[in-house]
């Protein structure tokens, strides 16, 4: 009998990135769900914001790096939102000299939310960074 | 809420929601009698839904 679930946990996608070097833009595009429980078709984000943090641990009170995030004009992009680190912010995070060291490790993740209170998770992970030669 | 997520050519990451949210989603449509939207889950009518409604009893052409 497959073991049933109900989650409100983001997906995960894991982030590498290198030290000194601009993280994205990424594009985020969030469709409504298929048939028959939706349209399938990108939401429209107006009124929603996107968020996001680096930090060494998920229980770390320190920030490691704020996403620099945008929705993007719902008319021309549906759906699409945005989030990037600037090469400054990502010179700023530490790391060891090798991606698996635990210096190097943090985790992220981003969501949606909007004036009602409404947080939406939707994506996190282990966030790896890898150090640079060239600064 | 939960979420899907699958990564599209030049790094585009479409995320699939499980519940329908943003501007413009319609609200199911259960009993009434007008004409449903291309999106809307229609049970009970009176209207013509499209061939894309789920449309179990009504008075309309399915």
């Amino acid at each position: 009998v497959p073991t049933l679930k109900i989650t409100n946990r983001p997906a995960p996608l894991t982030a590498e990135c290198a030290q000194g070097k601009t993280f994205g833009p990424y594009t985020i595009e969030v469709h409504n769900p298929a048939a028959p429980h939706g349209n399938g078709l990108a939401v429209d984000l107006t009124g929603w914001e996107l968020r996001g943090h680096v930090r060494k641990k998920y229980a770390s009170s320190s920030i490691a790096a704020t996403f620099i995030t945008a929705i993007r004009d719902q008319t021309s992009f549906p759906g699409q939102a945005t989030f990037m680190l600037t090469a400054a912010q990502t010179a700023a995070i530490p790391c060891g000299e090798k991606i698996t060291a635990s210096a190097s490790k943090y985790v992220y993740d981003l969501e949606l939310f909007d004036g009602s209170g409404k947080v939406i998770g939707l994506i996190r992970n282990p966030f790896i960074m890898e150090a640079e030669a060239t600064r | 809420m939960s979420v899907t997520v699958t990564l599209q050519p030049k790094e585009l990451i479409v995320i699939y929601l499980s519940e329908p949210i943003g501007a413009g989603v319609p609200t199911p449509d259960v009993i009434d009698g007008g004409d449903p939207s291309t999106t809307s889950t229609d049970f009970i009518d009176g209207g013509t839904p499209s061939s894309t409604i789920t449309d179990f009893i009504d008075g309309g052409t399915p």
